[in-house]
């Protein structure tokens, strides 16, 4: 299975974080252009020919949101790139960065040209230090080279919170507030980065963008699926031969990444399933292989694709420990603003080791069952809302790994 | 004001378009059950007690926060939602220190069984708040027994550092209804948030509260729906003076404590009377009880001369009778703090005419007495502790829970006339208005009121801290457009 690379198309062949390198390799011609398109037309680009959806996980379509960012009237706007990259088994972003940083930067200069934003800010997760290196040795380069029109980037470090990568929880910790999701409406677009209007994107959506404006929209359409049209990194995980990052066309199988990319599961051991998506997403059967990896053919299989993590599980675990590490994981990350999330994801952690640990009943698995309906309908974020979405998927696929950890109940 | 019509509840519902789902509930007699919500101020959406179901979203959505659309068809209540308010009560009491829900001497908690009263009169739980928790009251309503979690009680210290506002942060539920009063209300900013998931707590940002910019003006105890923040109660050590031979009681009862009261005994207007309350005290044994409109005309004719006397045609008349708001000037705005003039509070005056002329009428040993102030809230709580005008200051809650206790019934008692210091003297009504606040208000904007004295002057009042803070910085840069500026925290 041949890669199609977009987002990583300089990697390994340029010296990452060396202007002239990704100059040599036609960097920053995609600006150039930009600028001298009219701002309506490179957001109809985007928007309607290119069908460039969002990246992180919720595929919004990226011209959509810059569009209504730049039809709100205010002389104060801002584009943040979201590198607050937590979602577990995702780590793509980190390799984009670390491979070519400045097709990042460029992405989000044309943004900011297309929005009218003079600010922009690299929300980029603490732990990457040598991407937040990096990252600021690219701007310090393309200020000296006189690229950045006017436009002041800056990189924020975050400080470890996984909900700081939801875009409005980013941008309260962003203005040094507590990282907590807000209510919405509004969205960012109109009242964002210090109540004015903002556009947050994912690292891979900016650094997709330069390849579209210089190629054009009917070459970015003739790859991948119709509805999710380019390529997608995804980062491979798990009980899998090959641990890395593969960006492929759209429309590929599932199968064609594990099994041709990703190598399959080694010892001769035998797949048991698969979690696209990140920890908030639900778990695959390996007949479910032949699954497109674009947004609607995941969600119609009640998958997601979401960050494209894929973590693969063989059959020598049983799903209950799988559970343990992603319910402690949300018990941990949870903010602590709702009620359902703060306490909810606790006992949730709580039964699910306890079964883990065999001292759970029958009405422990209940419990877990009342968490799976309760918290999707009463929390305040996304977090909370698909905290369950994995255990909800392992109780159905998988009861009897649930069933042999039981105790057995008193008559 | 365009209107927006919607239903709710299979009822056809007009409002403003700006209203929210709770709001235009509320207004058309439909209760939906709130925990975080706080009128005036931002809704905070945190609690998921006021969830409803929205017809065409997926996901219950927050009353408090979610704005009418038109057409929109809400139901807020049916057997999912209940169960799943049910379970966000179950969450919070299984991390909530006491479990007066399901109290051992009831046996059972089933909600009709429940009798408030008998609630009060029980020594087991520790609460302060029990009886007009509304933690506890939802509790009730849904039902709530035996929870189906591991119970983990949080387990954090009581901070009494501050001698007035006190906190437990085992009984906290997160509302934050105290943080946003602290810091958008009062911009004091005291309280804060740390830590994060399950080890959430509300706390100072310093050690305790003694150390952060807290100036103890009590408006979080006001707004805490638990027992977590709360003044301490002294009930038992005032019974016991009441009932102690060579100690001489006088309380001074004020007026404005009887919406509370009414409220918590569910007594009408017209069956409340201040003079069954001075009767209740003297059952208990309060040798006199005063009227505050004494005191607090005596109070206001000292200050109306101190603000004669200092008119100025250059900067403005800063007065205050709150210990509370001296304090905070002398935090936040030292430079101004010698100009801001100090009258004395009702209480204040209560306190030097029974230690001084009153005393000396009765022959009495100013030792030889116990002051008591009874009072809406703990405002003036601080302003006790700190002059020791009066020796005990207690509020429309512990009164409430004291009459309980020794079984004076405000429906049935007689009523009894106050004592007196005298005839009350003639205050002007303007002046009144000027000097004394009567609710505690949340908003942003001062209030702005022409008096007649001196020819007519601008006054600027100053009704919470966030007012005050507003003015001083005027007042600092030479902005301040008025002749008099009164300040209330």
């Amino acid at each position: 299975m041949q890669e199609t690379r977009i987002a990583l198309r300089n990697m390994g062949k340029i010296i990452p974080g060396r202007i002239d390198d990704y100059i040599a390799a036609g960097g920053y011609e995609a600006l150039k252009k930009a600028r001298l398109t009219d701002r309506m037309e490179l957001l109809e680009l985007l928007e309607r020919s290119g069908r460039l959806r969002g990246r992180g996980g919720a595929a919004f379509n990226t011209g959509m949101k810059w569009s209504s960012a730049f039809a709100v009237d205010s002389k104060e706007k801002y584009i943040i790139c979201n590198a607050d990259e937590g979602e577990p088994g995702t780590y793509k972003d980190r390799v984009i960065i670390e491979s070519d940083p400045h097709t990042v930067i460029e992405g989000m200069l044309i943004g900011a040209y297309a929005i009218g934003a003079d600010t922009g800010y690299i929300y980029c997760r603490g732990e990457y230090a040598k991407s937040i290196e990096l990252l600021n040795k690219a701007i310090a380069q393309v200020e000296e080279a006189g690229l950045g029109g006017g436009v002041k980037l800056s990189v924020a470090a975050g400080a470890g919170s996984y909900v700081c990568g939801e875009e409005t929880a980013l941008l309260e910790s962003l203005e040094g507030k507590r990282g907590e999701p807000r209510l919405k409406p509004p969205y960012p677009t109109t009242s964002g980065f210090r109540g004015k209007p903002t556009v947050v994107n994912n690292v891979e959506t900016f650094a997709t963008v330069p390849c579209i404006v210089e190629k054009g929209a009917a070459w970015f359409r003739s790859l991948g699926a119709d509805s999710y049209p380019g390529t997608k990194v995804f980062s491979l995980s798990g009980d899998v031969v090959n641990k890395t990052c593969f960006e492929l066309p759209t429309d590929v199988t599932l199968r064609q990444v594990v099994e041709d990319c990703g190598g399959g599961v080694p010892d001769g051991k035998k797949l048991k399933a698969i979690q696209v998506g990140g920890s908030s997403c639900a778990f695959l059967l390996p007949e479910q292989l032949d699954t497109a990896m674009d947004f609607d053919s995941m969600r119609a299989v009640d998958a997601a694709l979401g960050s494209g993590a894929i973590l693969v599980i063989d059959d020598s675990h049983n799903m209950v420990d799988i559970m343990v590490a992603i319910t402690s994981f949300f018990a941990h990350e949870s903010c602590g603003k709702c009620t359902p999330c703060r306490e909810g994801t606790y006992h949730m952690a709580q039964v699910t080791q306890k079964i883990a640990d065999g001292q759970g009943t029958g009405k422990d698995l209940e419990l877990l069952k009342r968490f799976v309906e309760y918290l999707p309908a009463n929390c305040f974020c996304p977090l909370g809302q698909s905290a369950a979405i994995a255990l909800a998927s392992a109780i159905k696929l998988f009861p009897q790994d649930f069933a042999v950890r039981l105790q057995k109940e008193d008559e | 004001m365009s209107m927006v019509k919607l239903e709710i509840d299979g009822r056809l519902v007009v409002t403003g378009k700006d209203k929210t789902i709770l709001e235009a509930a509320r207004d058309n007699g439909i209760r939906i059950p709130t925990l975080c919500m706080l009128k005036g101020l931002e809704p905070r959406a945190s609690c998921r007690l006021c969830v409803v179901q929205v017809e065409g979203m997926s996901a219950f959505a927050p009353a408090c926060a979610t704005r009418v659309v038109p057409g929109m068809v809400v139901h807020t209540t049916n057997e999912k939602i209940r169960k799943d308010r049910k379970t966000t009560l179950e969450l919070i009491l299984s991390r909530h220190a006491v479990d007066c829900h399901h109290c051992l001497r009831n046996g059972h908690s089933y909600a009709a069984d429940l009798d408030p009263v008998f609630c009060e009169m029980c020594f087991f739980c520790d609460c302060v708040r029990d009886g007009f928790c509304e933690l506890q009251t939802l509790a009730r309503e849904y039902e709530v027994d035996e929870l189906p979690y591991q119970l983990e009680p949080a387990r954090y210290e009581t901070d009494c550092s501050t001698g007035v506002v006190f906190r437990n942060p085992n009984k906290c539920v997160n509302c934050r209804r105290c943080v946003d009063v602290c810091k958008q209300v009062q911009s004091v900013g005291a309280l804060g948030v740390q830590n994060r998931g399950a080890k959430t707590i509300v706390a100072p940002v310093c050690e305790n509260l003694q150390e952060s910019d807290c100036v103890q003006c009590g408006r979080c105890i006001d707004v805490c729906p638990t027992g977590a923040i709360f003044a301490q109660e002294k009930i038992d050590e005032v019974i016991y003076y009441a009932h102690q031979y060579g100690t001489v009681t006088v309380a001074q009862v004020s007026a404005d404590i009887l919406g509370r009261l009414g409220e918590l005994t569910k007594l009408k207007p017209a069956e409340l009377d201040l003079r069954k309350v001075a009767a209740g005290l003297k059952k208990i044994g309060f040798d006199y009880v005063m009227c505050e409109d004494y005191a607090l005309a005596a109070a206001l004719q000292v200050a109306g001369k101190q603000l004669e006397e200092n008119l100025s045609a250059e900067n403005p008349v800063m007065m205050t009778a709150s210990h509370s708001a001296e304090q905070f000037v002398n935090l936040e705005f030292p430079e101004l703090a010698g100009q801001v003039i100090s009258y004395p509070s009702a209480q204040q005056q209560f306190g030097e005419l029974v230690s001084g002329e009153w005393a000396q009428a009765q022959g009495l040993e100013p030792s030889a007495i116990c002051k008591i102030s009874v009072t809406q809230t703990h405002t003036n709580a601080a302003e006790a502790l700190h002059n020791g005008s009066v020796n005990y200051v207690i509020d429309a809650n512990e009164l409430y829970r004291m009459f309980l206790r020794t079984g004076v019934n405000l429906r049935k008692i007689p009523v009894k006339e106050f004592d007196c210091f005298g005839e009350v003297p003639a205050v002007d009504v303007e002046l009144r208005q000027l000097l004394t606040l009567g609710v505690p208000e949340m908003t942003q904007v001062p209030q702005e009121l022409t008096i007649s004295m001196s020819g007519g002057l601008k006054v600027i009042k100053c009704q919470n801290l966030g007012q005050t803070r507003r003015m001083l910085e005027l007042v600092k840069h030479k902005k301040a457009d008025a002749a008099v500026i009164t300040l209330f925290a």
